[in-house]
């Protein structure tokens, strides 16, 4: 067994600032609203002078254009679910901590080989996360050694193993009470490694059975129960944006980020998506309903990050936004398992979209009733001989043309059809040939007697025209030969 | 004056007109008389071909069913391959297409695909990406505007997708220059060809001889 220790220090601002794109000056601030304290800060905000638990009051004093954000402990928490979702793809065993999360590692790192640490603190660092490794052969060990790492020079790869920094962790990093690491370090004591070369009989006595037990569990002569974490079945995750956003453009870069997440969720579990839906929330948080909801298909299930943005990309494009954007989230519901698709060695480099990528694209941008195949029904009446097919075809059934004979009479019916008769004075027109006498239709009160006519109009183009049967016998125009 | 030509010839990178027409790829229009005013034997492919007309309706779509009838079968083999699934597409028609006389007429519904784009410049978009795209052998695109640079877009897609295009463009645009191989322009029982590339054909017209219905 080997544990391994993802430990976030600035999770709360991460949370924050991964939403956004441009780096200002940015703290987070915790504690009641009167005398609110920084408790993260970014570079920048660091260089001007604001330091953790510096009051806010404080820090404004400094950095007039500092801009601070509460603390958001729901998204944090849930920013954990996601990462968890990540990590699942490195392990099946997977739980949270404190600010961070622990896996399994024994059987990754056969998998993955030695430059797993290294691969997965680039996708962190990708995807706006800083992170500190440690591992150990138990999960307090890799709390423990993932903490020691914190304490490291931020911006490399920090990691730590638990059987180095024994001897020389400071013992404010167990996770003893304080008032009990006060009471050793008054002892004299001043290691982990000092602590746990004393007698269990004598140390009982001083920090109980509780205490004794965290010592056990860094050393694993007791094992420590975790909750280990289940993916859920149904998405769903939300990101608050730090700052409202107008343009739908400048929406891309949020919606990058959750389907980043959404996607690494999706290799962890082995599963695709095909339809899933972005609500886009005016206030953050849940309580105001979302200003627009955009469903979006795919025509097979897929977990290309780029493919599902440029979809959602497209779809953007078509819609207004009415007001400004403070909250995206985005749900699945449904998700299919995975199958790849095998690559072809000689692929042509130039060929251009195939035709069910671009079929995907174009429906995506024109929307689906934009973009229809069209098929025939035996039925006499011109209007309702006609219809389209439904939009969402499942990629493995081509369409086919539908069996039965077609009314003999078909062939003497023009080519384009008007999407309403429209009336027309009989005076304009100058009939050629009469052509068929339709009368149908009277068991679904769709009744319609008409005698149709080819007819030349004063722009001298074939028009299919018909008269009403009926009284006043008025003159339509329904169609357009050529 | 003979051995000047052959002089001419024999210079490297020097073509005649007429036999640089002949040999782009052609596709017969199902009309023998058009074909043969033509001069290479049918319209090109690889290439746009516009089509002027007064009114929307003058005959262009049933002018070009035959094609459409010969390009819309589907290879056997990839009948269940929707990779290889021929795509005749009608972009922004000016009415809607009557699926049961199409099919009266012998046109295979399943390759027609009927795009409706509400703004003119998505009509554009999506017709380039129809003609890059390798699975569509015939395009038929009606457009009330375009200019010299959206013709030469989509000139150079049929050129990438080897493809036919037909722009069908209200008989003004006649006047504006164009970048396609062949321009015709329909009119009530004639087609007169306005510019067909190798210069040889402009002016001639054909009688219409297609009797409608």
């Amino acid at each position: 067994m080997r544990w391994l220790c993802l430990l976030f220090p600035d999770l709360a601002l991460d949370a924050w600032q991964r939403a956004s794109p441009k780096q200002g000056a940015l703290a987070i601030l915790d504690g009641p609203s009167q005398r609110q304290v920084i408790c993260g800060a970014n570079p920048l905000a660091q260089a001007g002078g604001a330091r953790t638990g510096m009051p806010w009051a404080a820090a404004r004093a400094l950095l007039p254009d500092l801009c601070g954000l509460e603390r958001n402990l729901q998204a944090e928490q849930q920013a954990l679910q996601q990462l968890a979702g990540w990590a699942y793809q490195y392990s099946s065993r997977v739980a949270l901590c404190t600010q961070g999360l622990q896996l399994e590692i024994a059987a990754s790192h056969r998998l993955f080989g030695k430059n797993l640490l290294h691969e997965m603190h680039a996708e962190l660092t990708q995807e706006g996360w800083q992170v500190c490794f440690g591992h150990a052969p138990t999960p307090a060990g890799a709390r423990l050694a993932a903490r020691y790492s914190a304490t490291l020079r931020p911006g490399v790869l920090r990691s730590s193993a638990y059987e180095r920094i024994r001897n020389k962790a400071p013992l404010a990093l167990c996770e003893l009470p304080g008032h009990q690491q006060a009471l050793l370090e008054s002892c004299g004591i001043r290691s982990i490694a000092e602590l746990q070369q004393l007698p269990a009989a004598g140390l009982i006595r001083r920090i109980g059975r509780d205490g004794l037990r965290v010592l056990a569990q860094l050393s694993g002569g007791q094992p420590e129960p975790l909750e280990e974490y289940r993916p859920p079945a149904r998405y769903q995750a939300q990101l608050e944006l730090p700052a409202a956003l107008r343009s739908s453009e400048a929406l891309l870069f949020p919606i990058k980020r959750m389907l980043g997440d959404f996607t690494a969720y999706l290799r962890g579990l082995d599963c695709a998506v095909q339809h899933w839906q972005w609500l886009l929330h005016p206030e953050r948080g849940n309580h105001a309903p979302p200003i627009l909801e955009l469903p979006l298909g795919l025509l097979s299930a897929s977990r290309d990050p780029l493919h599902l943005l440029a979809v959602t990309k497209h779809a953007l494009e078509r819609v207004q936004l009415l007001a400004p954007i403070q909250s995206l989230s985005l749900k699945a519901e449904q998700l299919w398992p995975y199958q790849s698709q095998s690559g072809d060695l000689f692929a042509r480099q130039d060929a251009g979209a195939s035709w069910p990528q671009l079929l995907e694209r174009l429906r995506s941008r024109l929307g689906s009733d934009a973009v229809q195949q069209l098929s025939w029904q035996p039925d006499h009446r011109p209007e309702r001989s006609w219809c389209t097919r439904p939009s969402t075809l499942p990629r493995t059934l081509p369409a086919t043309d539908p069996q039965g004979s077609i009314p003999c009479d078909a062939q003497k019916r023009p080519l384009w059809l008007l999407p309403e008769p429209r009336p027309i004075a009989r005076e304009q027109l100058r009939l050629i040939a009469s052509l068929e006498r339709i009368e149908t239709g009277w068991w679904d009160e769709h009744d319609i007697r008409r005698d149709y006519y080819l007819a030349l109009d004063p722009h001298g183009m074939h028009i299919w025209v018909y008269q009403e049967l009926r009284p006043p016998r008025a003159w339509f125009q329904h169609g357009v030969f050529g | 004056m003979a051995t000047a030509t052959t002089a001419i010839s024999a210079i490297p990178g020097v073509w005649r007109g007429q036999s640089h027409a002949t040999q782009s790829l052609v596709q017969a229009s199902g009309h023998a008389a058009l074909d043969a005013a033509l001069g290479q034997g049918g319209l090109p492919r690889g290439a746009i071909t516009e089509v002027l007309t007064q009114y929307w309706g003058m005959g262009e779509f049933d002018l070009f069913l035959p094609l459409m009838r010969q390009l819309a079968q589907q290879p056997a083999a990839s009948a269940a391959d929707p990779d290889s699934q021929r795509v005749l597409a009608l972009i922004a028609p000016p009415f809607t297409p009557n699926a049961l006389a199409l099919a009266a007429r012998g046109l295979p519904l399943s390759s027609l695909w009927w795009l409706r784009p509400d703004r003119s410049a998505l009509a554009w978009w999506s017709a380039e990406q129809l003609l890059r795209c390798g699975n569509c052998p015939l395009l038929l695109f009606w457009s009330e505007d375009g200019d010299m640079q959206k013709l030469k877009r989509l000139q150079l897609a049929a050129e990438h997708g080897q493809n036919i295009a037909l722009v069908f463009r209200p008989e003004k645009a006649s006047q504006q220059a164009s970048p396609a191989a062949l321009r015709l322009r329909l009119e009530a029982g004639q087609i007169e060809v306005l510019k067909a590339r190798g210069g040889l054909k402009q002016g001639k017209r054909v009688p219409l001889g297609t009797a409608l219905m």
